[in-house]
Parts: structure tokens; C-alpha cells; sequence
């Protein structure tokens, strides 16, 4: 068996660590091993931490999921505990939501919003506002009206 | 017992980045670049923000750096990078961190507590760097290379000085106590830092669905709790025997005055002494002389006036001196 911490070597130790009173149990090559033990005499590190949330999210599928912005594999993400790119938080989709609520107790981001974004948030509610507008005029029978909703969303997504 | 006197400076910190660049760990030069010209772009183009000063880590020595980092302006994460660097703003009550963990690490930093004012100055330098276009989305908010920061991308804290508390042993059930409240409690330095000269960081922990005002306001009342609460350890401490603690504090100044050679670890346990000699009255000296003694006596502040050969008996000796000097 490889280790489980590089990957590379042939694993020939068991590694325990308890932690919030679950029991991780790695298998590790002799390296990582003296890297793991520097790492607990430095104090735990944030990668650890991290693995320590992953491996309970991740236990649902094994899917090396790789990210087609800065071709990051889940991975390597489980190994470093940080992203490459913005769009990684895409590509790990499925893992990232009990991480995510595992760390910070929620999932729903409440705090600011740059102005570019409120911007286009509050375009897609007028488009929103436009097509539920243009529902009811059919609904209605009033095609006039439902004609001249269509080119008024067809003009606005055009801006947009 | 004045608040200042306990809460030593107050900090906002907000992670961004760039939505088309990856971010720093896997960043080519190329893309260092692109988040450089982003930066200074937006702040040439802002009066009121225009950046006093640019420093390049390649530029600087190792001493250099960790002098940087002494100080509070950079984070050890920049220090080794050759590729980041630091863009004071708003004479230099904003530090402004490029392509460390993260392309932007705002930091704002005042003394004593102000969060609200810290926050304020962060926003506005955030309100401007905006425009380079941040990655964002709109459920899970600012996305940061660690999900730890994921969401708001801030991180506040209030640096305090906790003598009594430490003294008393009353700092454990504390730092459990607030960790139930999603903050936290570190050394002077940050994550990983050991809590030396009995100074310790009360941050959030949390970033993700809060708001800013909460999280502030949370970390806020936490603060002045945990300040009444080191208020009430020094009236005990004071009860108790007042004589003996005057006694003990003011020994370390005897030292301070006198010794001629000081490493940093003593250096730090004398300067807490001192200072609260100082807040307790029984000592007559600003809290301002010991704030620029306490900066100018660290290890890299030294070596670098001393110059790269300089040894660590050298520089205990040169740190003594300096206590002398500033006490005199």
C-alpha cells in the first residue's frame, strides 16, 4: 500500500491521531511520518485540521475531481487545504458544502456583496419581474402586452 | 483601569482576489504581475489613497522582512514570498498585503479598540480595489484560497495585554469560552504564535454566514468582557497583596534598568511587568515609550541596526542597552 500522505512512497506505519473525539487512522511511509511528527510538536497545522473535516465529507464518494481552471485535483486540495483558483470552489462542488458547514457552522454567505455583483443581482430580479410579467399577460390572453414584455426582456438581456 | 491600557491595537483584515487569476500558491510571474498593475492601477487612480509606500520582498533582506513582521505590517506567509509585497495607505494605518495567501490582504491596524474604525478604513481601501473585479459569489460570498475564509474573508482582532488573567491562571477557561462563540485566541503573532510577554490576539474564527457587523460586534463585547475581566484579576491580584505584587512588578524595572545583557524572552516577561506597573499606577511612564521600546527591542529590529554578523550575545547586549537608553 502507498502512503496515504504522499502518495509516492510504500506506506509501512500506522498513524493515529484522535481528534474532537473521532480516531483518524493513516498509513504512512517514514517521511511523512517525521514530517507529521514535526508537525505536532510545531502545534497541528491548518492542512490537518482541514483533512480532518475532508475525510468525513469525502467519505460519501471517492471522485478525484480535478478543477479545469489551475488543474487542481481534489487531492491535492485535501493535501494543502487551500484552492488554486476561484473556480475550484465550482469544480468541488459536491465536497464543498459539509466542509464549508463543518467549519463555519453555515453555508450562506450574509456579509458584503462587491457593487459589480449587487448590480447584476438586482438585473436578474428585474429579468425575474419582466418574465413573470409576461406569463401573466398570456395567462390573460393579453398578447399585446405579452408581445411587448418579450422585446422589453429581449432589449434588456441585449444591455446586459 | 482605562481600556487602552489593556487593548493595545485593533485590526481588520480582508482576504480578496481576483476572479480571472489563479490564486498566488500556483500564480506564475506573469500573473503576479497582472495582480501588481491591478493594485496600483486602482490606487493611482483614487485620491486619498495614494500608496506612501511600496516595498518588495525581493527587495529586502531576510532581517528586513522579519522586522516587517515584528511590527505587525506583514504576516510571516509574506515574508517568504519573493513575489508579494506591501503598499502602505492612509499613512499607514493600512497594510496592504499583495499576492500573499491571497492576491489582497487589506489589513487595517489602530491602537486600542476600534474595530469600527478599522473596519471603516478597510472598506474604503476595499471599495476601491473592487474594481479589479474580486472573485465573488453570490452564496458562498468573497472566495479566499482557504476555506477558512470563505465568506466574508475577514478577520478582526483586538490584541490585548493580559497580565492578571495569565497570573491567575484564568486564561484556559477563557480561551475555551470564547472558541464555544466562534472566536478564538492566539499569540502575539498570529496563527501558530505562542502568547509570550503575556500579549494574546482574540479574533473571529468564523466567516461565513455572519455579517461583518455581527462578527465586529460579537468580537467587540467579547473584548471588553475579557478587559473587565482582567480589570477584576488585577483588583484581586491587588487585594490580596498589593505590597508583594508592587514588590514583584517593579523588580523587573530594577532589571530593566540595570542588566546589561537581555534576551527577547525575558525582554517580553519584564516588558509586561513593567507595563503594568505602569497601569497600576505604581510606575510613572506612557504607555506610547513602552509601545516603541517594545518594537524597537525585538530580534530583527536589533539585528538589522547591528548588521547581518551581529550574534545573539551581541545583540542581548545591544538590546539591554537600548532598555537603558529608553528608561533614562
Amino acid at each position: 500500500m502507498l502512503c496515504e500522505e504522499c502518495g509516492i512512497n510504500t506506506a509501512n506505519v500506522r498513524f493515529t491521531t484522535v481528534m474532537g473525539g473521532k480516531v483518524y487512522e493513516k498509513r504512512l511511509c517514514a517521511q511523512c511520518l517525521a514530517k507529521k511528527k514535526h508537525e505536532l510538536a510545531e502545534g497541528i497545522s491548518v492542512g490537518d485540521l482541514l483533512s480532518g473535516f475532508l475525510h468525513e465529507s469525502a467519505a460519501m464518494q471517492e471522485e478525484n475531481l480535478v478543477c479545469p481552471g489551475c488543474k487542481m485535483s481534489y487531492e491535492d486540495f485535501k493535501r494543502g487545504g487551500r484552492f488554486g483558483c476561484a473556480r475550484c470552489y465550482e469544480s468541488f462542488k459536491p465536497y464543498l458544502e459539509p466542509m464549508l458547514s463543518k467549519i463555519h457552522g453555515r453555508v450562506k454567505h450574509a456579509g458584503k456583496v462587491p457593487r459589480a455583483h449587487a448590480v447584476r443581482q438586482s438585473d436578474e430580479e428585474v429579468l425575474q419581474i419582466l418574465k413573470s410579467e409576461m406569463e401573466r399577460a398570456v395567462e390573460v390572453e393579453d398578447f399585446e402586452r405579452a408581445a411587448k414584455l418579450r422585446d422589453e426582456i429581449k432589449e434588456f438581456k441585449g444591455e446586459g | 483601569m482605562a481600556e487602552h491600557a489593556i487593548a493595545l491595537s485593533s485590526r481588520v483584515r480582508l482576504a480578496r482576489n481576483y476572479g480571472e487569476i489563479p490564486f498566488p500558491a500556483g500564480m506564475s510571474a506573469a500573473n503576479a504581475a497582472r495582480v501588481a498593475e491591478k493594485v496600483m492601477g486602482s490606487l493611482a487612480g483614487c485620491s486619498g489613497l495614494e500608496p506612501i509606500h511600496k516595498v518588495n520582498m525581493a527587495e529586502l533582506s531576510a532581517v528586513a522582512r522579519q522586522e516587517l513582521v515584528e511590527r505587525h505590517m506583514i504576516s510571516t506567509e509574506l515574508a517568504n514570498k519573493d513575489e508579494g509585497f506591501l503598499v502602505e495607505i492612509l499613512n499607514g494605518q493600512i497594510c496592504l498585503m499583495v499576492n500573499e495567501e491571497d492576491h489582497l490582504r487589506i489589513q487595517a491596524i489602530l491602537p486600542g479598540l476600534e474595530l469600527g474604525r478599522a473596519m471603516d478604513l478597510a472598506n474604503k481601501v476595499d471599495d476601491v480595489l473592487e474594481e479589479g473585479g474580486y472573485a465573488f459569489d453570490g452564496r458562498l460570498g468573497y472566495l479566499t484560497a482557504c476555506p477558512t475564509n470563505t465568506g466574508t474573508g475577514m478577520r478582526a482582532s483586538v490584541m490585548l495585554h493580559l497580565p492578571a488573567l495569565t497570573m491567575l491562571s484564568q486564561m484556559g477557561p477563557i480561551i475555551r469560552t470564547v472558541s464555544r462563540i466562534g472566536l478564538t485566541v492566539r499569540g502575539q503573532y498570529g496563527e501558530g504564535s505562542e502568547a509570550s510577554g503575556n500579549l494574546y490576539q482574540l479574533s473571529n474564527q468564523i466567516t461565513l454566514g455572519r455579517n461583518e457587523s455581527e462578527i465586529l460586534h460579537l468580537l467587540g463585547e467579547s473584548a471588553i468582557q475579557v478587559i473587565a475581566k482582567e480589570a477584576e484579576a488585577r483588583r484581586e491580584l491587588l487585594n490580596k497583596n498589593a505590597l508583594s505584587l508592587e514588590d514583584r512588578l517593579m523588580r523587573s524595572y530594577g532589571i530593566f534598568k540595570n542588566a546589561r545583557r537581555m534576551d527577547v524572552k525575558e525582554f517580553m516577561q519584564r516588558i509586561s511587568d513593567i507595563r503594568l506597573a505602569a497601569d497600576l499606577g505604581f510606575l510613572d511612564l506612557a504607555q506610547r515609550e513602552l509601545d516603541t521600546l517594545l518594537l524597537a527591542a525585538q530580534p530583527a529590529a536589533i539585528q538589522r541596526r547591528l548588521g547581518p554578523e551581529a550574534s545573539k550575545e551581541e545583540i542581548d547586549f545591544e538590546r539591554a542597552k537600548l532598555i537603558r537608553r529608553s528608561l533614562a
